[in-house]
């Protein structure tokens, strides 16, 4: 009996194989031959299609090792820095995505939002970054691009929001990368309270940006001991000598060329006086013009301060930027 | 792709056979095909820099030739004519005649550019006697060029730096030097204005200080702006004379290839 059904069993099993494998010889014999894709236009080789059309079904076969080639070949492309060309085939790819895996499509519209972030084009590239979803690991990549985005926007809070999304295990490489990131932003956003208490994460023991963490130390101090001169110490100084207020703010060519200016002027309308009198037109004239100089240079002086405060505070600000985006740059593009 | 005017994606498809061989004479082909695709989009720049790219090392004369040759041709269209005449230079190096008389019209524009105009007659004159068979024809070719590349049609060179140190000197001179009289009458005139208004401040109405400062800060700043203007006068003098020149040479040259 056992024997028998083990026959019955055998039999069958046969049956359903040999059904299977005549089912497949079936499909492989009712394909089109006419229509299959030529042999340029294999993966890799897409012929005929524009970048607006979608790509027919039958070329879209084995379509996730496609992918993973034409993604190689994007970050190939934005290696060698040739942005132009990466866009171009992103472009069709994310027309086509619709038969990659959904980490191949994240991976697309990460690329494209990467490459517009690179161009400076920031509003575009929040845009495609914030579509990359946070399933995979390079969602993680795109929220901290995003956030950058958002820094050089000035939109420091959206900034902060988007890092504060992120589900990162506490002190690894990542969250400590988000600590650099936040307490950069309490840097450009004047905030030193909060950058003390967020610099107390900085471990220096990532190479990756331990050179910007201790960056980012010394900016705070030049922030933080920086005194602004006095408008009213460069104002009375300009207004004893032309140019000298300008010079006490920190300037060092311009206090020249308002010498230049005004102390002729100051001479010719000293001559005027003495030679024609204070009330004569002639002082009046040249009087009126050494004052408008004059005074001019008073208020210019008393302003400079502001400005060279502003410039100073420009720079650093331009190198926190920098310091942020390079450890991005380090960590995720390896 | 090229053929159906999609240059951008045959672009595109000739750098995905770059990444993906490592056959340097295949790369090689691929990069001079993407160069013709830039070219076809009118980027030069790009085109350059792409055949800037080839590595010369184990490459047939002829594929080296082809690619020198459109390198130089994408650097002379993209007016880095210094490029274009090093890569040539390179065919005349190590390329036999045969390649050399192939590329010596293109290196003679080049050469022109350069202003070296005796380089470029030899050249022309080469390629002449290597492609022309004809006595008649060669002949008649021979004295065109001997006419065109005559010293005397050769543009007169103003040197900037002369004409500014004439205007320090002797302010105008330099735009004398330069070929732009009435430039040099402004110069002067408001020069003297300035001059004369410290003479009048001084001599007539005697306010000394006031006919200084108004009549110095005249004179300042048109004597420094005057030798400013010398040196720039020179080198566009020297831009549309060798413009001029170049052009015909340039017709020259193609009516001969023709």
């Amino acid at each position: 009996m056992i024997r028998y059904l083990i026959v019955v069993f055998s039999l069958s099993l046969s049956y359903f194989t040999l059904s299977a494998q005549h089912d497949f010889v079936d499909t492989i014999t009712s394909i089109d031959t006419d229509n299959l894709p030529l042999q340029s236009d294999s993966p890799g080789l897409i012929t005929n299609i524009d970048s607006t059309e979608t790509i027919p079904e039958k070329v879209q076969f084995d379509s996730l090792d496609y992918f993973s080639n034409e993604l190689s070949f994007v970050s190939y492309l934005i290696t060698n820095e040739q942005y132009k060309d990466a866009t171009f085939l992103l472009n069709r790819l994310d027309v086509q995505s619709k038969s990659a895996s959904l980490e191949q499509q994240d991976s697309i519209t990460y690329l494209r939002g990467w490459i517009y972030y690179f161009n400076r084009e920031f509003t575009d590239a929040i845009g495609v970054l914030s579509q990359v979803s946070t399933t995979y690991e390079i969602g993680l990549q795109a929220r901290f691009y995003e956030s950058i985005c958002y820094v050089y926007l000035e939109k420091f809070d959206k900034a902060k929001t988007r890092l504060s999304i992120i589900q990162l295990d506490t002190g690894s490489q990542l969250w400590e990368l988000r600590m650099l990131q936040y307490a950069s932003i309490s840097l450009l956003t004047r905030d030193y309270e909060e950058f003390d208490s967020l610099s107390a994460y900085f471990s220096n023991r990532y190479f990756e940006f331990s050179t910007e963490e201790k960056s980012m130390v010394t900016y705070h101090h030049e922030l933080s001991t920086y005194k602004r001169k006095s408008p009213w110490v460069a104002g009375f100084m300009s207004a004893l000598f032309p140019g000298i207020g300008k010079f006490y703010a920190g300037y060092r060519g311009t206090p020249l060329g308002t010498m230049y200016m005004t102390l002729p002027l100051a001479a010719v309308a000293v001559e005027a006086a003495l030679i024609a009198g204070l009330l004569s037109p002639q002082f009046l004239i040249l009087g009126g013009l050494f004052g408008i100089f004059y005074i001019g240079n008073i208020w210019g002086s008393a302003l400079s301060v502001y400005s060279m405060k502003r410039e100073i505070y420009d720079e650093i600000d331009r190198n926190i930027l920098f310091d942020m985006h390079i450890p991005l740059r380090r960590v995720f593009w390896q | 792709m090229a053929q159906e005017n999609k240059f951008e994606w045959a672009a595109l498809e000739y750098e995905r056979i770059c990444y993906s061989t490592f056959d340097n004479r295949i790369r090689t082909i691929a990069l001079n095909h993407k160069a013709n695709c830039q070219l076809s989009l009118y980027n030069p720049a790009a085109a350059k820099k792409t055949m800037l790219r080839i590595s010369y090392f184990g490459l047939s004369d002829s594929l080296v030739f082809t690619s020198r040759q459109k390198s130089a041709y994408a650097s002379y269209l993209d007016k880095d004519f210094e490029q274009a005449s090093s890569q040539l230079f390179l065919v005349d190096q190590f390329l036999n005649e045969e390649y050399q008389a192939e590329a010596a019209l293109l290196y003679a524009l080049a050469l022109n550019e350069l202003r070296e105009w005796d380089k470029a007659k030899e050249k022309m004159l080469f390629w002449v006697s290597k492609n022309v068979d004809k006595q008649q024809t060669r002949d008649s070719l021979l004295f065109e060029i001997e006419c065109a590349y005559n010293d005397d049609n050769f543009p007169k060179y103003r040197d900037p730096e002369r004409a500014s140190l004439w205007s320090t000197f002797i302010p105008g001179s330099g735009q004398l030097y330069s070929g732009y009289f009435w430039d040099a009458v402004f110069s002067v005139s408001m020069l003297s204005t300035g001059l004369g208004l410290a003479a009048i401040g001084i001599f007539v109405v005697k306010y000394y200080v006031a006919g200084i400062v108004i009549g110095y800060g005249l004179f300042q700043r048109f004597y420094m702006a005057g030798v400013k203007r010398a040196e720039y006068l020179a080198g566009k003098k020297n831009y549309l004379n060798e413009r001029k020149y170049n052009t015909q040479l340039r017709e020259l040259i193609l009516k001969i290839e023709d």
